[in-house]
């Protein structure tokens, strides 16, 4: 008897406690799914490559590798013609190109002749030679209007407080009639932040045999920068690479985050393999960057993240890679949840982080952002599966501290200029660069996490050009060696120039560089210089 | 029994821990409202706090121009330019100011909505600095001496259009400068951007443009 009204009370108890977890923040499940999407019928229109409205003009979509009507790498302008789609082109305003309030297309530069311009009533003949910049101009507005639909039908705004210019073969100074075009091949997204009397850019390069601008990942992946820099309301997201950061964890996070726009748009979970034909070090039939998980090296946050000279120069996109595979596992596990809308689900997520993020974000400060969106709008109902796709991906929740200091060295070089010669001269008031060389070792038997280095300043008379490098994680005993009077190969370090006028009086300017990591061993080395 | 009762208790209690994926649970897709369970935890908070300097929270139900002008001591002859910014968490007003038409950097207001709808101050660093002193009667002049004086850089036109303000955390005063395109012959053509103080070429801000392939 005793035993069944303890058995009673159990299941009361259970009963009370079942209540108290649904009630404890009144939560309803459906308050859990974050709240209807914007506009789902736009949404689904874009994955299924449906542009109805606008005057009418004629592209192969995505690009000619990834169109299922041409699938053939070498292809005559016949076949080329027959694999072109439909697709609207909405808002157009002006009679001489394709433009609107907001998005201007051009092919060199701002002021182009109406010569070089794609005229809206010859949209059809545009389109016939993929090699033609023109072909690239409508591919141009089709792809940024349709990316913009997109996140708008999410939930986000673009910042459209200024014009944005889209020069398909740009010149290197988009600003100048006159400025050469540039001939390697290469993307540009400019946000001109030190500029605000200027507009947004993106400039393509190359007169390619594969151009980049016939590929819709491309301008995809670039307004994925400019989008970021909207949602987080251009607080400075990656300031330092900006600045001349050659690594910082925050340049891997935009460019993560602007491939994965593109490729949860496309829904194909990779991008450029159009872009890649021109890149020789890339297997033929290979993309530029996969964010569905491969057999190779990009997996595991410590191959990619860890510091090693011969990559560096390449870690941005490396450590981005890894971080768009990451995030399409959170993808994946919305999609399982619901395979229609599901990915919409996990973009917003995944882009509401990005609001949440400050000033230089780092990747644990992006996985904490994206636990807190989730919280938001799912009531953190994700929270293992994010945790998950970090960890498998070898980026650990916990890191041991270091016990020891971080062992920092920094000797300075000045450098004047003469024409396009950098002379190495006395670190002092007459250089007009001063740069470092430095060593920093980590004594430790843990791995120092996100290491950098900063100029640390108050002090009016020091203006920090590059104040900020990062050097990804550095292992036990490993040594960071930047050094010599190559004024190229110091560009990884950090630099400063000396400003007299606010000197007041002084000979000798005291600086301090100081390096950080995550879980701890700060350590600062001082020294002056000479006016 | 006991037992059996326990553990489906705790059984419960681990399946709301978990992903719906997991639980075979799918997300509903119509809601009244976003959910406004969101309890940030330490961790988040440490980690998102990053290293923007916080402010004092101060909730406004709307933002009045003329209010928030006084609230923040807003000189007469600088001019508020605002950019919106929105997300599903709600919108984002960032000011930024201008002295006769030339924009200042380095001085910014950003306010962001709360859960409840009222927007309070993320960032503020406007200072009410002295007017700058714009109109320069050898500009063309000095703007040739810079541009022989660093020769390592092909800028675009430095007039008036290029005029910006900066202001720098250990400075009192803005400073003019130009603010330039410039392609940098030292290192291979690349794409630079210069920010050069009018009074003697002094570089104050150097930036770089996010390139896909090299840097
Ligand atoms: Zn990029």
């Amino acid at each position: 008897m005793l035993c069944n009204r303890l058995r009673h009370l159990e299941s009361i108890f259970c009963a009370l406690l079942i209540v108290f977890i649904l009630s404890s923040c009144s939560i309803r499940l459906t308050d859990c799914a974050g709240g209807p999407l914007a506009n789902t019928e736009k949404l689904l229109q874009l994955q299924q490559d449906e542009f109805p409205v606008g005057a009418k003009a004629y592209l192969v979509l995505p690009n000619p590798i990834d169109s299922p009507k041409l699938n053939l790498f070498e292809f005559s302008s016949s076949t080329f013609r027959n694999a072109q789609d439909a697709v609207g082109l909405p808002g157009l305003s002006s009679t001489a190109s394709l433009e609107n309030k907001f998005l201007k297309v051009r092919q060199h530069s701002r002021f182009d002749s109406a010569d070089l311009l794609v005229n809206p009533q010859e949209l059809s003949e545009a389109s016939v030679e993929v090699k033609d910049p023109k072909y690239s101009q409508v591919m141009a507005y089709h792809a940024i209007t349709a990316i913009s639909d997109f996140v708008k039908s999410l939930g986000f705004s673009v910042d459209q407080s200024r014009p944005l210019f889209v020069m398909v073969r740009s010149n290197l100074d988009p600003e100048k009639t006159e400025s050469p075009v540039g001939k390697d091949i290469n993307a540009y997204y400019v946000h001109n932040t030190q500029q605000p009397q200027l507009p947004r850019y993106i400039q393509l390069f190359g007169d390619v045999q594969y151009p980049l601008g016939a590929d819709r990942d491309v301008f995809w992946h670039e307004f994925g920068h400019l989008f970021n820099e909207s949602v987080s309301a251009s607080k400075g997201l990656d300031e330092a690479t900006e600045r001349g950061a050659i690594y910082a964890e925050s340049g891997a996070l935009h460019e993560c985050l602007a491939d994965y726009l593109a490729e949860s748009a496309s829904g194909k979970g990779y991008i450029g393999k159009w872009t890649a034909k021109n890149i020789k070090e890339i297997k033929p039939g290979q993309p530029l960057r996969w964010a569905v998980s491969q057999n190779d090296s990009k997996n595991n946050f410590s191959q990619v993240g860890t510091w090693n000279p011969q990559t560096h120069g390449n870690r941005t996109y490396l450590v981005g890679e890894w971080c768009s595979r990451v995030l399409w596992e959170i993808r994946q596990q919305f999609q399982k949840e619901d395979s229609q809308t599901g990915a919409f689900f996990s973009d917003r997520t995944i882009f509401g982080a990005v609001a949440l993020l400050g000033k230089n974000a780092s990747m644990s400060e992006f996985r904490a952002a994206l636990l807190e969106s989730d919280t938001r709008l799912h009531c953190g109902l994700h929270q293992q599966s994010i945790r998950k796709a970090f960890t498998s991906k070898g980026f650990a929740e916990t890191v041991a501290p270091l016990t020891s200091k971080l062992q920092l060295q920094a000797v300075p070089v000045g450098f004047n200029f003469s024409g396009s010669q950098a002379i190495p001269v006395a670190a002092n008031g007459s250089a007009k660069e001063i740069l470092f060389n430095i060593q920093i070792k980590n004594p430790n038997r843990a791995s120092a996490r996100n290491l950098r280095l900063v100029i640390e300043t108050g002090d009016p008379a020091v203006v920090p050009i590059t104040n900020f490098q990062g050097f990804g994680d550095l292992g036990s005993n490993a040594t960071i060696s930047i050094v010599g009077n190559n004024y190229s190969a110091l560009q990884s370090s950090v630099s400063l120039s000396l400003d007299k006028k606010h000197a007041n009086g002084r000979t000798r300017i005291p600086i301090v560089l100081k390096v950080i990591s995550e879980n701890g061993g700060e350590s600062r080395f001082n020294l002056e210089l000479s006016l | 029994m006991r037992k059996l009762v326990l553990a489906t208790c705790f059984g419960v209690l681990i399946w709301f821990r978990m992903t719906p994926g997991e639980k075979q649970v799918s997300i509903p897709r119509i809601a009244a409202r976003p959910a406004q369970c969101s309890t940030p935890t330490a961790e988040g908070n440490r980690a998102i706090a990053s290293e923007e300097p916080r402010v004092q929270a101060l909730g406004y139900p709307d933002l009045n121009e003329e209010k928030l002008r006084q609230q923040w001591g807003v000189q007469d002859y600088h001019q508020m330019e605002a950019e919106e910014s929105e997300s599903p968490f709600g919108k984002t007003v960032s000011y930024r100011f201008v002295q006769e038409g030339v924009p200042i950097l380095g001085m910014v207001v950003r306010m962001t909505q709360n859960t409840s709808g009222e927007f309070v101050e993320e960032e503020n660093t406007y200072r009410p600095i002295p007017r700058v002193d714009l109109d320069i009667q050898d500009l063309a002049e000095r703007a040739e001496i810079i541009k022989t004086d660093m020769d390592r850089y092909q800028m675009s036109d430095l007039n008036t259009e290029s005029l910006v303000i900066l202001v720098r955390e250990s400075v009192s005063e803005g400073e003019l400068a130009f603010s330039t395109q410039a392609i940098d012959s030292v290192l291979n053509s690349k794409p630079t951007q210069l920010l050069l103080r009018v009074e003697d070429g002094q570089l104050l801000q150097k930036g770089f443009l996010r390139a896909e392939f090299g840097h």
